[in-house]
């Protein structure tokens, strides 16, 4: 089957046809073609596939091959040899970039390669002289090197790599060494972001959602107190802002489904395991001078919380602050503020009910609103992530709310009797939609 | 003025790098030799290949080697979990070989001595790593490092030949066994 773009662009070479042969004028040609809109220009994935992908795998085999540690060759000359081909990588870069405008995924594969070859420098410095330092440092030189030739250039490739370095850094401070890169999510998005803006491109916001989605469990879990929950969830309350004003731009729309999944998932997933007593319990506020490093800590905590809030008054600008209410975004919000409040004030088990509670009972008339406002406008997927929230809220409060076996079969009945209204209220909404004319 | 941009980053990285191997190279040429013994533990990295890790006899300082300001901030540091920058000053044993005369956590001024980080204490002695805890080697001769060689007598020990340049740093040049 011909995609959407496909047609559209048959349609339009048939209107010149038509016009040329007189079957319809000029003015009805212009008219036919304003109801659709022109395509947008793909990327072109072969010369980046080709290239960049090349260009990576390229510099990861470099890298191995150096790892060899030939001791026939001295250790200057192989410096050397390195070092020469980083800057012999980068100067083909920016002349094919510069002689052939045409080719600059070619260009900027070459590029990508001497940045590579930068990051195989920085492993063969530390084999050559038996450095034995902090290792994830070296991803981060690395990522800054990358990012200060993708600014300069600019370059999408180097976007890439640097949010491969930037996560890989983040991930084995936190990993290996129980520390938090605080700095690794700012560095991702003021570097990323600066790429993005440049380059107006499509993919990056996906790289740095799949970084932040990679990068921010694995800080968080080791970040004391309540911290980390917290960040999870104005993280994800963030990455929803920016996609609510992202969407209002059509090249931005694909990227910004993939930063409100992934919000959402952040934000809402750990919502639901702080409902959850065993959890819950560990939310314990982090009193400032209690911990290490605490002020640090509350400092990045609620200067996400304050990004958050600015995302979202941004983002009411557009689509405005009713239509992010209905559709549930804001909401999203509003319960990790509450959340975020309840967990404050834990003392002791009875405050950790409240919090699960409470959780429960806001993720159920999220869930409620998202299926009722699915059903009467006919979009399936807020009525599925209604759905599916409901299922999720089911099985938390089988496990947390009721003692009694008959109480946890009925909030089952109930949850499948829900399912199955849903199921008829949204066939039903959709068949008076479309109209009795094209029913069978 | 793009271009001078584009060719400013294209410098950094190799400034970058230059910095990093510049250093060690200075003490590896002007450094003073120094013999340090050690033993050899397992080897793997999957980036900068096979390598020993390496334990010192200096690694671990009698508190009694410690200057009073270091022992105070060991203290308080220790609370706060945070490695302390401190300097070994080294002196020859009969054999050649260095071992710790002080513990300082000041540069002294003048002398053979190595820089290096306080990462625990203990009720009797400092840990110390120098950053020359690991020993790369072409692959397939780290492993062989981790035994001793035929024909040696069983308290033969490895022992790292070590540049040691300005500032106390110091980079590993060869290795040898003792006798």
């Amino acid at each position: 089957m011909a995609s959407i773009k496909d047609t559209v662009t048959w349609l339009r070479g048939e209107l010149e046809s038509w016009v040329a042969d007189g079957t319809i004028d000029r003015a009805t040609a212009e008219r036919i073609g304003a109801r659709y809109a022109t395509p947008t220009p793909s990327l072109p994935w072969n010369v980046l596939l080709f290239a960049g992908l090349g260009a990576a795998i390229l510099g990861c085999g470099i890298i191995l091959v150096m790892a060899y540690n030939w001791e026939a060759i001295p250790r200057l000359a192989k410096l050397g040899i390195l070092g020469g081909s980083t800057l012999a990588a980068h100067a083909a870069g920016l002349e094919l970039r510069r002689r052939s405008p045409r080719n600059t995924q070619l260009a900027e594969g070459v590029s990508l390669l001497g940045s590579m070859l930068f990051g195989a420098s920085i492993w063969l410095v530390a084999q050559a002289y038996h450095l034995d330092e902090h290792y994830p440092d070296a991803f981060l030189i690395w990522g800054l090197g990358a990012a200060a030739v993708g600014l300069a250039i600019p370059s999408v490739a180097h976007g890439w790599l640097c949010a491969t370095a930037f996560t890989i850094w983040g991930m084995s401070e936190s990993a290996d060494f129980g520390e938090v890169a605080y700095g690794a999510p700012l560095l991702l998005a003021g570097s990323l972001g600066a790429i993005v803006w440049m380059t107006r491109s499509r993919s990056l916001p996906i790289a740095i959602a799949l970084a932040l989605g990679l990068l921010l469990p694995s800080g968080a879990a080791a970040l004391p107190g309540n911290a980390g929950w917290m960040l999870m969830i104005h993280y994800g309350s963030l990455l929803i802002g920016i996609a609510s004003f992202m969407r209002q731009h059509e090249r931005w729309r694909g990227a910004a489904r993939a930063l409100s999944v992934l919000g959402g998932l952040l934000s809402l997933g750990t919502l639901y395991l702080l409902s959850f007593a065993d959890i819950g319990e560990e939310a314990i506020p982090l009193r400032c001078g209690q911990e290490p490093d605490s002020v640090i800590t509350i400092l990045y905590l609620y200067g996400t919380l304050a990004s958050a809030f600015a995302a979202w008054l941004f983002a009411a600008k557009r689509p405005g602050l009713r239509a992010l209410a209905l559709e549930g975004r804001l909401a999203v919000f509003l319960i990790g503020l509450v959340a975020h409040g309840l967990t404050v004030h834990i003392h002791d088990e009875r405050d950790v009910r409240i919090l699960t509670v409470s959780i429960l009972v806001m993720l159920l008339g999220l869930a409620i609103h998202w299926m009722l406002r699915g059903c009467r406008s006919g979009e399936a997927g807020m009525t599925i992530e209604g759905s599916l929230l409901l299922v999720a809220v089911g099985v938390a409060s089988f496990f947390e709310l009721f003692e009694s076996l008959v109480f946890r079969g009925l909030a089952f009945v109930s949850v499948g009797v829900v399912l199955f209204a849903v199921g008829w209220a949204f066939t039903r909404s959709t068949r008076e939609r479309v109209g009795p004319e094209l029913q069978p | 003025m793009r271009k001078w941009f584009q060719w400013a980053a294209v410098v950094s990285q190799l400034a970058v790098i230059a910095a990093m191997a510049w250093p060690r190279e200075w003490a590896l040429r002007t450094g003073q030799p120094t013999w340090i013994r050690t033993a050899p533990l397992d080897p793997r990295d999957p980036f900068r290949g096979d390598f020993v890790r390496l334990h010192y006899d200096i690694s671990e300082v009698p508190l009694g080697s410690c200057s009073e300001s270091l022992r105070k901030a060991l203290d308080s540091r220790a609370q706060r979990k945070e490695a302390l920058r401190v300097f070994a000053v080294l002196q020859m044993d009969e054999s050649g070989v260095a071992k710790v005369q002080a513990l300082l956590d000041r540069e002294p001024e003048g002398g053979l001595y190595l820089r290096g980080r306080a990462t625990g204490a203990w009720s009797e002695h400092v840990m110390v790593e120098y950053g020359l805890e690991t020993y790369f080697t072409e692959q397939g001769q780290a492993v062989a490092l981790e035994r001793r060689p035929e024909g040696l007598p069983e308290k033969a020990r490895l022992e790292m030949e070590v540049m040691i340049g300005s500032g106390g740093v110091g980079v590993i040049r060869s290795h040898r066994w003792s006798r």
